[in-house]
């Protein structure tokens, strides 16, 4: 667990990426939007439809899910 | 709802040998002689027959569940042995389902086992899921995965999604019109082509796990994976549940336009 600082999802994620750049190739198109098979959690909650902009307070947890597509 | 169609049809009677071979899990109350007998009225689709769908398949053939249909396009390989466990050295080179069939035949000879050795295409889903109560997921790819989640709405039939990656894993049980789909948890089917790392334990217990969930949604008992998504850390060990959201503007699902 990284501890992230910022208002919104967004912005947290925007922390993450500017300490760790190889997690935005990962989860950002090359337009800069989050990919679709990637979900952000709140608390383990959706944060549909807001997304990045969902506000967050100190203590939440937020999770980035992607698709398990094996078998 | 295809579940409380056949439910409402004549039950089929339990032979002497169904009663002995189903003797320890007719002895859970829940199951019973009624739900053993619903479990043998049951039509099963696995979706194919990898990892995850030697597994499920293996498990609901050993439940007793009366009809199975396995569908793959892909033949027996090698590196397939890790973790597909219906496959033999012998059988490589063959059609999966073929393979697959012939197993679960000499280990339950009473119930219907049929291979269907095709791809899954959008213009065939629907017929080949047409009239079963329930689809296992046992792909190994996202586009497959989709064109089934959207066949299942079409039809009305539950689809229970699993997937794997290394030692992650992931459950779900969709029933359309009730919970969320695979569109409205990822609305984009993802392009990518690549070899996913594997382990043989990983796809074996979310395939057990989504066989779980089919004897309970079959039977009409216990509390489902509905509306939530199980995920397995095996790294760590841990289990954890998120809630899923039903999108109104899901491109499958929904009610709103996109």
């Amino acid at each position: 667990m990284i501890e992230v600082t910022g208002h919104t999802t967004g912005e947290c994620l925007e922390n993450l990426e500017s300490r760790f750049p190889v997690i935005k190739q990962l989860i950002r198109d090359k337009r800069g939007q989050l990919r679709r098979y990637c979900e952000i959690l709140v608390n383990s909650e959706s944060t549909y439809p807001k997304g990045l902009t969902t506000p967050v307070k100190d203590g939440d947890q937020i999770d980035i899910v992607v698709f398990f597509a094996g078998g | 709802m295809r579940i409380l169609d056949f439910m409402e049809q004549a039950m089929p009677r339990l032979t002497k040998n169904d009663l002995t071979r189903y003797e320890r899990q007719i002895l859970y109350t829940d199951l019973g002689e009624e739900g053993q007998k619903k479990l043998k009225q049951s039509h099963v689709v696995v979706a194919g027959l990898g990892g995850l769908g030697c597994s499920a398949s293996l498990y609901l053939t050993c439940a007793g569940v009366g009809h199975l249909t396995l569908i793959d396009c892909d033949r027996v390989e090698l590196s397939n042995l890790n973790r597909q466990i219906l496959h033999y050295e012998e059988d490589i080179g063959e059609g999966k389902p073929i393979s697959a069939a012939r197993k679960l035949a000499k280990l339950n000879s009473s119930i219907e086992v049929t291979p269907v050795f095709k791809k899954i295409t959008e213009r065939n889903a629907r017929e080949i899921i047409k009239g079963a109560n329930l689809v296992i997921d046992g792909m190994d790819n996202f586009k497959t995965r989709f064109i089934i989640n959207k066949a299942c709405v079409a039809e009305g039939i539950p689809f229970i999604h699993g997937g794997v990656h290394g030692l992650f894993g992931e459950v779900t049980t969709i029933i359309p019109g009730r919970t969320p789909c695979l569109a409205c948890i990822f609305p984009e089917v993802p392009h990518r082509k690549v070899s996913l790392p594997v382990f043989g334990v990983t796809p074996a217990l979310i395939a057990i796990l989504q066989v779980t969930e089919a004897i309970k949604l079959l039977a009409g008992f216990g509390s489902l994976l509905t509306g939530k998504m199980l995920y397995f850390n095996g790294d760590t060990m841990d289990f954890t549940f998120r809630n899923l959201v039903k999108k109104q503007n899901c491109k499958v699902c929904g009610t709103k336009d996109v």
